[in-house]
C-alpha cells in the first residue's frame, strides 16, 4: 500500500511546510503497516467521495489530500479542518505525526 | 438564514417578507425586533442595500432605535483538543478569568476586536447586528492554525516547536474575526486576487486592532502580523524576531532552515502566480498590505482614522464585487479617499506597489 498525503493553506503560506509526505507500507515495521491498513480500511477509504461538501464559508483552514493505492486501487480524498468523519480524522492524525516525526514539517 | 440563527423562531423562517413587515411595522415590541431581525437576513431586504453606499453611517441595516449595539456576547469554548466543534462552554459574557490562558486571550482579544469596530467604525459585530462572538480554543492536536469557519473563530495551541498558541497575538485573532466582517459585506471570492484581497483586508484590521490597544500611530507601528506566534527557533530577518507576515517590508517576515523564506511580494512586478494556496492568497496579499503600510504614512496620524476608515467604506462599498481583483479595489479605494481628502496619498500608495488607479473623475467621452 502507498499513501501521498499533503496539507496546504492555513493562517499563512510556508514554503518549508508544504512537503508532501509519502509512505509504503511495505518499507514500514510490520506493526506499523498493519495499524496504518486498519485506519484506511476503518475510513472505508476507497469508499469515500473525492472532496467533502466544502465548507461554503470559512477562510485560512488547512486542506488534505490523501491519496492511497493498494493493489488494483487508487483513490484519493480531499477534506478540510472541519472534517467530521472520525475514522477520517485518525487516519489524519496518523499521517500528520508521521510528518512530523519523519522531520517533515 | 434559519441553518445560521439557531435562535431565531421557527415562524420568522417561513414568513414571506411581506408578513414579516407588518408584523415589524404592526407588532409588540417583541414581535417587533423578532421580525426585524429576520428581515435583515432576508435577501430580498439586503438587495435593498446593494445602491451606492455614501457612508457607513448611513443605510445600517436596522434603524437604531432598534439596536442594542455596544454589548458584546462572547462565548469561549475549548474542543479539548478534538477536531470537533463547538466543543464545550468554558466562558461566558461576563464571567471572570477561566485561568486557562487561550481561553482568556480569545475572550479579551475578541473582546478588544469588538470594541475597536464599535467606537471606530460603530460596527456592531461581524454582521452589523450584534452577531454573537463565538471562539474555540484548543482545537486539535498540536495544530499550528487558526481559522474562520463561517460561525466562529478557532485556535490551535501550536506545536511549541515553531509556532506557539493562536491566541497569544491580537492581530490573529483581529484577523479571524475580520473574515467574518468580509464575508457578511462583499463575500470576496477566496481564490486568487480576490483572495489575497480578503486575506490583507483581515491584515489591516488585525493590525489596526493592535495598534489601536497599544495607542501606536502609523510611524510608531511594526506592522508585523503575528509577532510572538513563531517559538524562538524560528529565524527572522534582519536582526528581528520572527513573525508571519510584514505589512512595512513584505517578504522580510521569517527567513527560516525549516520555514523557509518569507514568499511575500511587495511590488506587482513580483506577482506570484500559483495554484497553491487558493491561488496564493496568503502571498499575494503582501502587495495590498504595503499599499495600505503606505497610505496610513502618506496620511499620518492613527492609521485607524484616516486609511483604516478609507479601507472600511471600501469594503462596504456596493461596487466591490466578490471576485474582485486589486486594480478594482485600488480604484475604490482612491473614490472612497476622496470624502477624507486622501484621494493622493491613496493613489501614491498604490502607484509604490505597481498599481495605477484610473481616475474615476475623467471623463473620457469627451
Amino acid at each position: 500500500m502507498k499513501i501521498y498525503f499533503k496539507p496546504e493553506g492555513g493562517f499563512g503560506y510556508f514554503p518549508g511546510l508544504n512537503k508532501p509526505l509519502e509512505l509504503n507500507s511495505e518499507t514500514l515495521p510490520a506493526e506499523e503497516a498493519n495499524h496504518l491498513r486498519s485506519l484506511v480500511h476503518e475510513a472505508r477509504f476507497f469508499n469515500l467521495p473525492n472532496q467533502s461538501a466544502a465548507p461554503p464559508r470559512g477562510a485560512d483552514m488547512k486542506q488534505y489530500t490523501i491519496k492511497v493505492e493498494d493493489k488494483d486501487q487508487e483513490h484519493w480524498v480531499q477534506f478540510t479542518d472541519t472534517e467530521v468523519n472520525p475514522t477520517l480524522q485518525n487516519l489524519l492524525n496518523y499521517l500528520n505525526n508521521k510528518r512530523k516525526n519523519g522531520g517533515i514539517r | 438564514m434559519c441553518q445560521q440563527h439557531q435562535h431565531r423562531h421557527s415562524l420568522f423562517c417561513i414568513l414571506p417578507p411581506y408578513i414579516l413587515s407588518s408584523i415589524a411595522e404592526h407588532g409588540n415590541v417583541d414581535q417587533r425586533k423578532m421580525a426585524l431581525k429576520a428581515l435583515v437576513g432576508d435577501p430580498t431586504f439586503r438587495s435593498l442595500r446593494l445602491g451606492p453606499r455614501l457612508s457607513s453611517d448611513v443605510n445600517r441595516k436596522i434603524p437604531s432605535a432598534f439596536l442594542v449595539a455596544g454589548e458584546k456576547q462572547r462565548t469561549i469554548f475549548t474542543a479539548n483538543y478534538s477536531q470537533n466543534l463547538p466543543g464545550t462552554i468554558v466562558r461566558t459574557e461576563g464571567s471572570p478569568d477561566s485561568g486557562d490562558i487561550a481561553v482568556d486571550e480569545a475572550y479579551n482579544y475578541l473582546g478588544a476586536t469588538y470594541d475597536f469596530f464599535w467606537k471606530i467604525f460603530n460596527r456592531n459585530s461581524i454582521d452589523d447586528e450584534g452577531m454573537p462572538l463565538n471562539g474555540t480554543v484548543h482545537f486539535g492536536q498540536d495544530y499550528a492554525n487558526a481559522f474562520w469557519d463561517g460561525q466562529r473563530m478557532v485556535f490551535g495551541d501550536g506545536d511549541n516547536e515553531l509556532f506557539n498558541r493562536f491566541t497569544i497575538s491580537i492581530d490573529v485573532i483581529a484577523h479571524e474575526l475580520t473574515h467574518g466582517v468580509t464575508e457578511d459585506e462583499t463575500q470576496l471570492l477566496y481564490s486568487s486576487q480576490s483572495g489575497a484581497l480578503n486575506e490583507s483586508i483581515s491584515d489591516v484590521f488585525g493590525s489596526l486592532v493592535k495598534q489601536y490597544t497599544l495607542n501606536q500611530t502609523a510611524a510608531e507601528a511594526d506592522w508585523l502580523i503575528g509577532a510572538g506566534l513563531f517559538t524562538d527557533k524560528v529565524q527572522g530577518t534582519n536582526g528581528r524576531a520572527a513573525a508571519l507576515r510584514s505589512m512595512k517590508e513584505p517578504g522580510t517576515a521569517y527567513d527560516d532552515p525549516v520555514l523557509g523564506k518569507d514568499p511575500q511580494p511587495a511590488h506587482m512586478n513580483d506577482f506570484v502566480n500559483t495554484f497553491e494556496d487558493n491561488g496564493g492568497v496568503h502571498i499575494n496579499s503582501g502587495i495590498p498590505n504595503r499599499a495600505f503600510y503606505l497610505t496610513a504614512i502618506n496620511l499620518g496620524g492613527y492609521a485607524w482614522e484616516k486609511a483604516g476608515r478609507i479601507w472600511y467604506e471600501t469594503l462596504l462599498d456596493s461596487r466591490l464585487k466578490p471576485n474582485a481583483k486589486f486594480q478594482r479595489f485600488a480604484e475604490l479605494t482612491v473614490e472612497n479617499a476622496k470624502r477624507f481628502g486622501g484621494e493622493e496619498a491613496v493613489r501614491n500608495a498604490w502607484a509604490q506597489v505597481g498599481i495605477l488607479p484610473y481616475n474615476e473623475s475623467i471623463d473620457f467621452s469627451i
